[in-house]
């Protein structure tokens, strides 16, 4: 006989099931389209090319590349998605065999899969959901907050999966299954009943009862899909498909003179994928872990933020959104986006926060104090440092660099940025990289007084009006110039220049220092040194995580002879120095960021931290020499220094 | 209430030194054009008096199309019309400044209060305020840090040496204003700021008055100190700093 | 032949200087004259021709002073009169030109009269440059303290006027010293913070300084915009001329305008992490460093010594 068991057995009136899935498919497609009603009142953007989306879709939703960076959860949530994955495609099979007289519940195929794999992912899917509510329960982290919903969905899951087994066990105990054995588990279970001395009527009520308790309890479960959390399943891969899938700015750049509103104040401001997102979080608080801001106590968790906006989505969907969110909580960010990073199902929180502090900045003309400042003065001066009684070539007095002049061919240039021109910390950096483009027999050219703030400050404050204005400007400028590459030695500007301003019309090559100078390093232009000491290098969150330059930088600390010791944090993991989104020119109570950061890269050991972006190389000074350790340079230099101790050896 | 602040725009005044040359009895520079920051005061009380009494205020200026930096700036902020008594950019003498912008005034039908910087950052006459009050016969208060509306006047908070004086005065008034706790002024709305810019400024032409102050000679001052250094490493900075307040000053704290 | 005269309050030593400076262009023509605080009696030897006395006042109340002015001046005012820049000059100075129907200027370092007409010479663009300008047949003038020696003055009472002392400015005036009430004035060590210490905290860390060299607290203007310091800590062309002994400027630039406050000073040291501001130029001595890395230090340096 060929293996097989007889479906619905020992349910007689089965048909009745039919009851309560239909009203699971009411509650379930109502709830779908209350959530669907709130995406769809969002601003529509075009969504450009497909296969990079689809591709994300593939290594984020399917492999949930992200998901399994954290190892033993990581892992354990691919086997519940894996192991409930296969049980809905058994169920389907059996679907198939009753509903559709197809006989595939039999032979080979019965046995090693309707069984054998079946049992496997059950007990998978158990062990996944023991590991969940113990490290929830027992170990207790941060991230995860302990509310009754975060018990009941794990624990109903796992009442599923164990009343399966118990119908299994039940079945095979009262039909002597011959091919019992297959399922393993079920098996194990009905010698258990069989100890037990289980009467083979009792046996059968419990089964029949338990049977529709199952059922009952599986499709209310189903049901409850779209009003939970588990909504992720369907709503993560979408909002992984519908986020940005390049590492261009995710900001967009509205045409003000027509916008009915500046910046976004109530739901309909924001983009259908930000409500999306909403819906989204899976409130893994991965992005809360990884977030500076929350880190130094400010009022700022990016999963709260995502879940106060959903709350707010939900409960009172026309109302203004100060209410969902506060400013502190606005102002806080940094922008470094180690939330997106982390973030399984690619939720964007940036955006978001940068559309909401536009509202505050232009409607209302609220800017923290400090950047207010800045602000101003890239308005009224064309840099954000206000004090500073540099001009734009005070740097570089001496060097014996040439300001580009009208109507004259552009091949290098150094495109400095303000805190290369005004900053005291940063012009010595400036110094260094112009002597090593000037050493390699260079023709570097500066734009000195008719360069002007790229607008970043101004677009991370919110003030984006100012920026499309800086914007504007400097494209018209860059596009007369016509340089052959720029190089600058700021992220800011390199993210601006290289990015954000093709929303403005430009196409221009663009590079940073680093890369420069490692090239340069890899061509012989400029020969490599020897004995330099033990360094630890900060990844610059807009060089890193925007820009994708991780190796660069490294190379050229190793052409400086310099013998690197990573942070724990590095790479796209990096942790912010705290001057991002506006910071470096505000106050910061204590404790700050750039301690957090000064005090990981000094536990390295190293003699020097380096970095390759004038605000960083700031906001570490200050916290190195706080946290009583090394010396932080630039990149350029410190290979500057190494270089022309060499010449000067020869 | 209605108020009518004079705002003057100047040549940046924290531009580094050096990027101001003067020349021919004038001033040049490829620096930008501000709001002078005691105008800018100024325009701050004009914002809050107006928004308090629910009344309106003007922006007045005069000079050459340099001026629109401040009038651009008070229309941001709310000013119900904005005006430029079209005159040769550059100095002017006070007292004849003070008489256009009465006309001026006039011209705008009057208000209850007046409000000027205390002292322009370009000629530093600081006596515009004064000689307006003068021209007018109205009450001056000078040096005024903080104004609020208190029934049909204000009430008022004025420097006075080591500290400050407040109380009521009755309007028509003129104000100068200073810097303090009350005068700081605000960031305009962006909407405001585009909309501003839309509006138009008016322009009344300057009368030619030969008479009052003439520039003969205009020259940098130079002021400077043959400045030491304490150089090394932060200790010895330290050390070095504290041992030449040390010298300086008989008697401090530590040996010596 | 220009009217010169002078009007002056009390006899300190800028009221001698601009005294004097009227009695050099007008000669003993010149018309001088004195508000007088109540009791008047030591002011004699001021050597003006006539007084106000005024009661009760202790702040320069410019509704008062003003009255007392053109009690003093009366009908026929002189060409030329000098104030001394200052307190008396803010109250008063361009609000009675104005009622006269004269120029006024202030700040003024030199007064000469050539073929008639007055040229005086000014501070502009907050101390950058220095203007001179022909000022017609009559002005009104602040005088700049300093600018004038003050000489020997003839010993005559003055001729006390009736005056009938009008309400002061404000009605139901309160005068209000500031905590930190320091006469910065008179100081012999002034320590003075600017927009660099970058919060109110570090603004308070200068108090300890000021403790231990037994100075008073100065500030630049954008300190006190920022709320760190009160208007009347203010050193500048709008704020305080000073002159100590030593002026300790930490986290200022050194904008023309603070420079013109405190120039006088004897020994200028100034503390800035930027190489290149401004105020090293003004300084005798000058540290390049961050005031936030240099203070724990300086703080153990001046303990220990
Ligand atoms: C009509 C008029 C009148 C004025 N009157 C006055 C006046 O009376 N008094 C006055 O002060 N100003 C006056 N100003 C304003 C003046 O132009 C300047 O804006 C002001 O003096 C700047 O103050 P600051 O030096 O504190 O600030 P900034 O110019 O901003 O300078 C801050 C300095 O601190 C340094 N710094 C930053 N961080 C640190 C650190 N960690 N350690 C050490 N140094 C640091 C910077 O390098 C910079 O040089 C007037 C302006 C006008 C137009
Ligand atoms: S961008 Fe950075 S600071 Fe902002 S919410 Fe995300 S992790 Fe936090
Ligand atoms: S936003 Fe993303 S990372 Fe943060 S809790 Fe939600 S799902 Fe997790």
């Amino acid at each position: 006989m060929t293996p097989h068991r007889v479906v619905y057995w020992n349910i007689p009136g089965h048909a009745w099931m039919y009851l309560p899935f239909a009203i699971l498919v009411i509650v379930f497609g109502y709830g779908v389209y209350r959530r669907y009603r709130v995406w769809s009142i969002g601003q529509r953007r075009p969504l450009g090319p497909l296969r990079p989306r689809l591709g994300r879709l593939l290594r984020h939703a399917g492999l949930q590349s992200r998901v399994v960076k954290r190892r033993m959860q990581g892992y354990a949530h691919v086997a519940l998605a894996v192991a409930f994955g296969l049980l809905f495609i058994g169920t389907l099979v059996v679907m198939l065999n009753s509903d559709f007289g197809l006989p595939v519940m039999q032979g080979a195929f019965y046995l090693w899969f309707e069984s054998f794999t079946l049992d496997v992912a059950g007990l998978a899917g158990i062990i996944a959901l023991c590991v969940f509510l113990w490290r929830r329960y027992g170990l207790k982290p941060k991230g995860l907050s302990r509310q009754w919903p975060d018990f009941f969905v794990p624990f109903s899951l796992l009442v599923i999966l164990i009343t399966g087994f118990m119908l299994q066990s039940l079945r095979i105990y009262a039909t002597h299954d011959p091919w019992g054995g297959y399922s393993f588990v079920g098996y194990a279970l009905a010698s258990l009943w069989g100890a037990l001395h289980l009467g083979i009527p009792a046996a059968l009520v419990i089964h029949r009862s338990l049977w529709w308790f199952h059922l009952l309890l599986a499709f209310s479960f189903l049901a409850a899909i779209p009003y939970s959390k588990l909504f992720h399943l369907f709503t993560g891969p979408l909002a992984i498909f519908l986020s940005e899938p390049t590492r261009a700015s995710g900001l967009d750049s509205p045409n003000l003179e027509t916008a009915e509103r500046l910046g976004a104040n109530f739901l309909s401001d924001l983009t259908v994928k930000d409500l999306v997102d909403l819906d989204a979080c899976t409130e893994c608080g991965r992005c809360q872990d990884v977030c500076p801001a929350f880190a130094s106590g400010k009022p700022l968790s990016p999963k709260q933020l995502i879940l106060d906006l959903r709350e707010h989505a939900h409960t009172r969907p026309s109302e203004p959104l100060q209410l969902a969110i506060k400013d502190e909580t606005l102002f806080a960010c940094t922008t470094c986006r180690a939330c997106q990073e982390a973030c399984p199902v690619d939720i964007e929180h940036v955006p978001k926060i940068v559309a909401m502090r536009r509202f505050r900045a232009m409607e209302e003309g609220e800017i923290p104090a400090g950047l207010a400042e800045a602000v101003q003065g890239i308005e009224e001066r064309g840099h954000p440092f206000r004090g500073s009684q540099a001009s734009r070539t005070t740097w570089m007095d001496g060097l014996g660099i040439h300001e580009w002049e009208p109507g004259t061919p552009c091949d290098t240039l150094l495109w400095v940025g303000c805190a290369g021109a005004f900053d005291p910390r940063a012009q010595k950096a400036a110094r260094a990289l112009a002597n090593l483009l000037l050493s390699m027999g260079e023709d570097v050219q500066v734009l000195g007084r008719r360069e002007s703030c790229t607008g970043d400050p101004a677009r991370r404050a919110g003030q984006e009006y100012l920026y499309q204005i800086q914007a504007q400007q400097n494209v018209e400028l860059l596009q007369q110039v016509a340089p052959r590459r720029i190089v600058t030695m700021c992220p800011h500007c390199l993210q601006q220049i290289k990015n954000e301003y093709r929303d403005f019309g430009a196409d221009f090559e663009v590079v940073h220092h680093s890369e420069y100078l490692s090239t340069a390093l890899i061509t012989g232009r400029i020969s490599r040194a020897a004995g330099g000491k033990r360094v630890t290098y900060h990844d610059p969150c807009y060089l890193g995580r925007y820009n994708g330059v991780i190796d660069a930088p490294r190379e050229v600390l190793a052409g400086a002879g310099m013998d690197l010791t990573e942070m724990p944090r590095h790479g796209t993991d990096s942790f912010c120095c705290g001057a991002g989104g506006g910071w470096a020119f505000r106050e910061e109570g204590a404790p700050r960021v750039n301690r957090l950061r000064a005090k990981e890269a000094v536990d390295t050991g190293a003699e020097v931290v380096a970095t390759a972006c004038p605000f960083c190389l700031n906001m570490m000074s200050d916290g190195v020499r706080a946290e009583g350790g090394a010396e932080v340079q630039d990149i350029a230099e410190i290979l500057w220094e190494q270089v022309s101790s060499t010449l000067v050896k020869d | 209430m209605r108020a009518i602040a004079f705002v003057k725009s100047i040549l940046d005044p924290e531009a580094p030194p050096g990027a101001i040359r003067f020349d021919a009895g004038k001033a040049l520079g490829d620096v930008p054009q501000v709001l002078g920051p005691y105008e800018g005061n100024a325009l701050e009380l004009a914002v809050q008096i107006a928004e308090a009494s629910q009344g309106e205020f003007r922006a007045v200026a005069l000079g050459g199309p340099e001026q629109e930096a401040g009038l651009r700036k008070a229309l941001a902020l709310g000013a119900a019309q904005a005006m430029r008594v079209d005159v040769p950019s550059g100095f002017h003498d006070p007292l004849d400044t003070a008489r256009q912008l009465k006309a001026a005034a006039d011209a705008l039908g009057g208000a209850d209060v007046y409000l000027f910087g205390r002292q322009a950052g370009d000629w530093d006459q600081g006596v515009t305020a004064g000689l307006f009050a003068g021209l007018a016969g109205l009450p001056l208060v000078p040096l005024v840090q903080a104004a609020e509306v208190a029934g049909a006047g204000l009430k008022v908070r004025r420097e006075i040496a080591g500290g400050y004086e407040e109380g009521e005065i009755a309007v028509p008034c003129v104000l100068s204003a200073s810097n303090g706790p009350g005068t700081l002024l605000r960031l305009p709305k962006v909407k405001d700021v585009m909309l501003a810019n839309r509006k138009p400024i008016e322009l009344r032409a300057g009368a030619q008055s030969g008479a009052g102050f003439r520039v003969s000679d205009l020259k940098a001052s130079v002021t400077s100190r043959a400045g030491r250094r304490i150089e090394g490493d932060l200790k010895a900075q330290a050390e070095g700093l504290a041992q030449e307040l040390r010298r300086a000053i008989p008697g401090i704290g530590g040996g010596a | 032949m220009m009217r010169v005269g002078a009007l002056v309050r009390g006899d300190d030593q800028s009221a001698l200087e601009v005294l004097s400076l009227a009695r050099a262009l007008g000669g003993d023509a010149a018309e001088t004259y004195l508000i007088l605080a109540a009791p008047a009696a030591q002011h004699a030897a001021a050597g003006a021709a006539r007084a106000v006395v005024l009661e009760g006042i202790a702040d320069a109340d410019p509704a008062q002073l003003l009255a007392a002015a053109q009690a003093l001046i009366g009908a026929a005012p002189p060409d030329v009169l000098l104030i001394p820049d200052g307190p008396l000059f803010e109250a008063v100075g361009a609000q009675l030109a104005g009622s006269i129907d004269r120029p006024a200027a202030r700040d003024v370092g030199s007064v000469a009269i050539e073929d008639g007409r007055l040229q005086i010479v000014k501070g502009a663009f907050g101390g950058k440059a220095e203007v001179t300008l022909d000022a017609g047949e009559g002005a009104v003038l602040g005088v700049r303290q300093g600018a004038h020696q003050a000489d020997e003055l003839p010993q005559a009472a003055p001729q006390v006027l009736e005056f009938a002392q009008p309400a002061p400015l404000l009605s139901g005036r309160r005068a209000v010293r500031d905590a930190s009430g320091e006469d910065l004035g008179r100081a012999k060590v002034i320590v003075s913070g600017g927009r660099g210490l970058g919060s109110a905290e570090a603004y308070r860390s200068l108090r300890e300084v000021a403790n231990l060299l037994g100075g008073a607290l100065g500030a630049s203007r954008a300190a006190v915009d920022e709320g760190w310091a009160s208007p009347s800590q203010q050193v500048g062309i709008t704020g305080q001329k000073v002159a100590p002994e030593v002026y300790l400027a930490i986290g200022i630039s050194g904008a023309s305008q603070h420079l013109s406050g405190m120039s006088g000073s004897k020994v200028v040291i100034a503390v800035n992490r930027d190489d290149k501001a401004p105020i090293f130029a003004a300084a005798d001595v000058g540290v390049v460093a961050d005031w936030q890395a240099l203070w724990p230090e300086l703080r153990r340096a001046l303990a220990g010594g």
